[in-house]
């Protein structure tokens, strides 16, 4: 899947509106940074989060990165096939290795995050 | 090398897979006394129901076993281990034999102090040594590794700050700092508050003068630091810290650089660690065992791990040395008894073997090495920091990696050719690091087949990287896949 | 001078190519106000035959089992070292060898580990294993952080009755992070079920050693029951000979298993190096602390090991990793693994009922002493407590004039057990020396009463 059509943070995660939630993942950029993953650690499915707060860790062989929430709200539900297959991140970050989705509590906070050209911008300066 | 490349189906397997039911590697001598019936003894509930499955094997059979891992292994006395920080020197033999004398070896540790002496007077003047070298007022022995050793100082920290009634919560650590440091402090209950090095790899002492504040328990610094530079101006360092009211703790991991030169504790440093199987030629076992002591200026000794050997020369308790217990304010303890006693024998025997101009000349020769090795090799690998360095120095292979051949490829490479690779990405401001320490125990002549390997390397990476990439190729195996290890967690044996 | 090869001729041709007039010149950076201006004050240089002398003498001055009837143990226990772990150890190859961080030329101390994680992992009935940890107490304190980790409450429950050291040691580690360490109350020799509510609730684990300080094996059933109804994880801490015989936690359902390696073919030496182990179910190998070996191939299907889920340790995760450790015991691992190899099930069933038979034996004979009992009417392994009728530390002072050393004493860990000793009987303890000691006790109580 293509990274057009998606907003993106300043901490590397993508971001699809689909009704009131949002799929989020991490971006192809920050996947081919860390490496081959080997393990993510998911979520809580209907815990809250607070835009900014830490949401899981994405493990590779040599480091580790944090997903960040990009907007508050509740997590609706998580990607469980990435506990078997880690590595879809690599493979494909904007389709099936999406991680979570978020039920949004504020659509506004979506106007923040960067258009797919400025993420391409952003990565390359 | 480390042995021929193996052939697939010849790999040595596990003593698992060695074991054949019947075959028992140890015989006992027989039971002058009534044998137990388990059940009776200890209640049918308790005991196992069925075996643990360990394996079954005659003496040749495990002596066999494992002399041939052994011969799987790169090891000190093959060739240099140039790994920066780890102070990889030749391993006295005699050290090894005196630690192995049955008054050392079989001395229980809870012996009273009469019947203890020698392993107490060791003890207490191997603390009296280190502080002789150091700078430092008082020793503890008890931690059993550096890092160990690191969390005592920030435990120590801890105390000397609540005791005055203050409510300390940040230490600061440079961004080139050894990771065990931010483990350390955080484990101690702080908070690591990272400061970013300046242009010249040293501490940014205007950073540090702005991150500094009342809530600034201390700082951790290695000198010299991890780049292998001395901080010049680590007077203004500490006089910094010192300024708020913060300790500043030495990570003492590259003390080989300063034995008989500088001592920390001239320098203004609070405390520190000693890393006895760096700096004091203790072998490093593939892993531990270690030892870790911790020096403090006597402001600090109170809050010292108990016991402490000491030395009471009228013998009013009946014997020369014994074990100090008293101490309330101590931090309490980080092992189950002394530390690593064997490992401190070992160090002992070694100061002992240097003298006063042994050590200096110690110092003296692993700075000169360290530079040797950096004016040859500083023309084909980018050389991040250039000056005097002390007894190591980082090169950056990031020449290499823009023809697609990285550190990790050069340190594979290095294996090929009978040789261990240097520290590879650390510290962690030098892009495609290669910390590299020979230490004063490699030759000329071991030093310049060094830096041929390097150089040839380098010119590899230029003219036919896939050598390189594609290393090693001369080791018992290939590169491990190290994705398929962290996926799949294979981490015990499942067969029979 | 000793292991530096260069001469000085090397020397001024080194310092020609690097452009330094001097030695000296090379510490240029170091402050002058900062250099060391004269010697230090050490003693030596030694020859190797002045250093071996001296090195004799002092271990001359310490006494051992060699010279003395011991029945010294709480903890650390001498055992016959067999020859062949000694010189396994001994090999440089092992010995001098760095940590494995390249594993291709390091397979020797990979393969090493993975069979003592195996090893560990079998021995205790769990599913997997570290590398090992400093020693038995640190193992614990690290196991309680992994509690604390997983469960996410600031509370852990440890049974009066493990070793006071390694309270001690679980006190220093827990304390600073504003852990709060709660007493699970004993009921004479052993940690008393009934009683464990109170100190369990808000626990993330309770911790209990099976046998414990006392020798006394613990209602572990019975307590993995309570932990489970307070929600708190079970930590058991465990002698590994003990297990040829017991139940191992995994049975019994322990959530982690830790304890004391020193027994499999370490010596004591005056307390360290010893040798910590931990063990715990899949679902917490994330959480283990320290370094774990794993199995996986190279790109041509060889089968090799590497140090795997490093992303845990310090020198990736740095101040988020599970532990700070490092430097661990490899080298002490590897005795044990050489160990667990020669005596097998059955070598250490045997050497484990061999010590259990001799002690249960020394208790028969020393309470049939007029004036001296079983302290605790508790079923026991290696070591058990004997009251005796008066003070210990007198007992010892006066048994130590005849050669024997009967046990540690009590009374400075444990209020109201000051006229006790645990007795410790080690596989090198035979009918003849039991008696020995049973006939020495009796004599200081017979001379003790006259008095």
């Amino acid at each position: 899947m293509s990274q057009s059509g998606l907003r993106f943070t300043k901490t590397h995660e993508w971001v699809r509106e689909e009704g009131g939630e949002v799929v989020v993942g991490l971006s192809d950029y920050a996947q081919g940074e860390l490496g081959d993953i080997v393990f993510v650690e998911l979520p809580e499915v209907g815990s809250s989060v607070s835009k900014g707060d830490s949401l899981t860790t994405i493990e590779s062989v040599k480091s580790v990165s944090e997903i960040y929430a990009p907007v508050t709200g509740k997590v609706a539900s998580v990607n469980d096939a990435l506990d078997a297959e880690p590595g879809t991140i690599n493979t494909d970050a904007y389709g099936e290795g999406w991680i979570l989705r978020i039920e949004l509590s504020d659509p506004g906070e979506l106007e923040g995050l960067m258009s797919s050209d400025e993420y391409e911008k952003y990565t390359k300066g | 090398m480390t042995g021929p490349r193996q052939k697939r189906d010849l790999r040595e397997p596990t003593v698992f897979e060695l074991s054949v039911p019947g075959r028992r590697g140890w015989r006992l001598p027989e039971l002058d006394v009534d044998e137990v019936d388990p059940a009776r003894a200890f209640g049918e509930e308790n005991l196992r129901s069925e075996p643990a499955g360990l394996p079954a094997l005659s003496e040749p059979e495990v002596a066999r076993h494992f002399a041939r891992l052994a011969e799987l292994n790169y090891h000190i006395e093959r060739s240099v281990y140039p790994l920066g920080s780890c102070t990889m020197k030749y391993n006295p033999k005699v050290n090894e034999d005196v630690a192995r004398l049955a008054g050392f070896t079989r001395l229980h540790p809870e012996t009273d102090a009469a019947s203890s002496q020698g392993a107490l007077s060791l003890m207490y003047n191997l603390s009296r040594h280190l502080c002789e070298i150091s700078g430092m007022d008082a020793v503890s022995l008890e931690p059993p590794a550096g890092a160990s050793g690191e969390l005592t100082g920030m435990l120590i920290a801890r105390a000397h700050h609540r005791e005055r009634g203050e409510d300390r919560h940040k230490v600061i650590v440079p961004d080139s700092a050894h990771g065990t440091n931010p483990a350390s402090l955080t484990l101690a209950g702080f908070t690591p508050v990272e400061l970013k090095s300046g242009p010249d790899g040293r501490v940014d002492v205007d950073a540090l003068r702005k991150a500094v504040g009342e809530d600034t328990a201390g700082v951790m610094i290695t000198n010299p630091n991890t780049l292998g530079v001395f901080e010049s101006r680590i007077g203004d360092v500490i006089d910094i810290v010192h300024g708020v009211g913060g300790l500043v703790y030495l990570d003492g991991a590259n003390l080989n650089a300063s034995l008989g030169i500088v001592r920390p504790g001239d320098v203004g440093f609070d405390m520190m660690h000693f890393n006895l199987h760096k700096t004091f030629s203790a072998p490093h076992g593939g892993g531990g065992p270690g030892a870790g002591p911790v020096g403090v200026k006597s402001f600090l000794k109170e809050y010292l791990p108990r016991p402490l050997p000491a030395r009471d020369e009228r013998r009013s308790r009946g014997v020369e040395y014994y074990m100090d217990h008293e101490g309330e304010r101590s931090i309490g303890k980080v092992h189950s008894w002394y530390g690593n006693f064997l490992v401190m024998v070992k160090a002992y025997a070694y100061i002992l073997a240097l003298g006063p101009e042994g050590l200096r000349r110690v110092a003296e020769n692993a700075v000169l090495n360290a530079n040797y090795l950096q004016e040859k090799l500083k023309d084909v690998y980018e050389l991040p920091y250039d000056g005097r360095c002390q007894h190591e120095f980082v090169l950056s292979a990031s020449r290499q990696k823009a023809g697609g051949v990285k550190a990790l490829d050069v340190a594979k490479r290095l294996l090929d050719l009978g040789l261990h690779a240097p520290t590879v990405y650390f510290p962690l401001i030098v892009k495609e690091a290669l910390m590299v320490e020979p230490t004063e125990t490699e030759s000329r002549r071991s030093l310049d087949g060094f830096v041929e390997a390097m150089r040839r390397i380098a010119r590899e990476a230029e003219e036919d990287p896939e050598k390189v990439t594609r290393a090693p190729v001369a080791t018992p195996v290939g590169r491990l896949d190290e994705v398929r290890a962290a996926r799949e967690l294979d981490v015990v044996w499942e067969g029979d | 001078m000793p292991y530096i090869p260069n001469t000085d001729n090397d020397r001024e041709q080194m310092l020609r190519e690097i452009g330094a007039e001097s030695l000296d010149d090379l510490f240029a950076d170091v402050p002058a106000e900062f250099r060391l201006d004269r010697p230090l004050d050490i003693p030596g240089p030694l020859s190797e035959q002045e250093l071996t002398r001296h090195m004799a003498k002092l271990a001359s001055m310490n006494t051992t089992p060699e010279r003395v009837l011991s029945f010294l143990g709480g903890g650390v226990y001498d055992m016959h070292v067999p020859s062949l772990v000694s010189h396994v150890t001994g090999m440089p190859q092992f010995y001098t060898a760095y940590t494995p961080y390249q594993a291709e030329a390091s397979q020797g101390t990979l393969q090493a580990i993975y069979e003592f994680q195996t090893l560990i992992a079998r021995l205790t009935g769990m599913d997997v294993a570290n590398a090992s940890l400093y020693d038995g107490a640190t193992a614990m304190a690290e196991a309680a952080l992994l509690a604390v980790g997983a469960k996410r409450t600031r509370k852990v429950a440890v049974a009066e009755t493990v070793s006071p050291a390694f309270r001690s040691v679980l006190r220093t580690y827990v304390g600073s992070l504003g852990v709060e360490v709660a007493e699970l109350p004993r009921d004479g020799g052993a940690t008393d079920p009934g009683r464990l509510a109170d100190a369990a609730d808000g626990a993330a684990a309770v911790i209990v050693q099976h046998p414990n300080f006392f020798g006394s094996l613990e209602p572990m059933r019975e307590i993995r029951a309570e932990a489970s109804k307070a929600g708190s994880l079970l930590i058991a801490v465990v002698d590994p000979l003990s297990l040829a015989v017991l139940a191992p936690p995994g049975e019994y359902g322990a959530d982690v298993a830790v304890g004391e390696g020193q027994t499999l073919g370490a010596p004591m030496g005056f307390g360290g190096p010893l040798l910590g182990f931990v063990a715990t179910g899949r679902e917490h190998l994330r959480r283990l602390p320290g370094r774990v070996v794993g199995a996986t191939e190279d790109h041509e299907g060889r089968r090799g090991y590497v140090m795997t889920l490093q992303t845990r340790e310090q020198h990736i995760r740095r101040a988020r990793a599970t532990s700070n450790i490092c430097t661990n015991q490899a080298l002490v691992a590897l005795g044990a693994t050489v160990y667990l190899s020669l005596l097998g099930d059955e070598g250490l069933k045997g050497l484990a009922l061999r010590v259990a038979s001799t002690a249960r034996y020394a208790a028969q004979v020393l309470a049939r002493v007029d004036g001296v009992s079983l302290r605790f009417e508790r079923p026991f392994f290696r070591e058990f407590v004997v009251e005796l009728p008066f003070d210990a530390h007198r007992a010892k002072a006066d048994l130590a004039e005849a050669g024997i050393w009967p046990g540690v004493s009590c009374g400075c860990y444990y209020e109201g057990l000051e006229n006790c000793l645990l007795v410790s009987v080690s596989e090198n303890h035979d009918r003849h020396d039991v008696d020995t000691l049973a006939s020495g006790v009796e004599a200081i109580v017979a001379q003790g009463r006259d008095t």
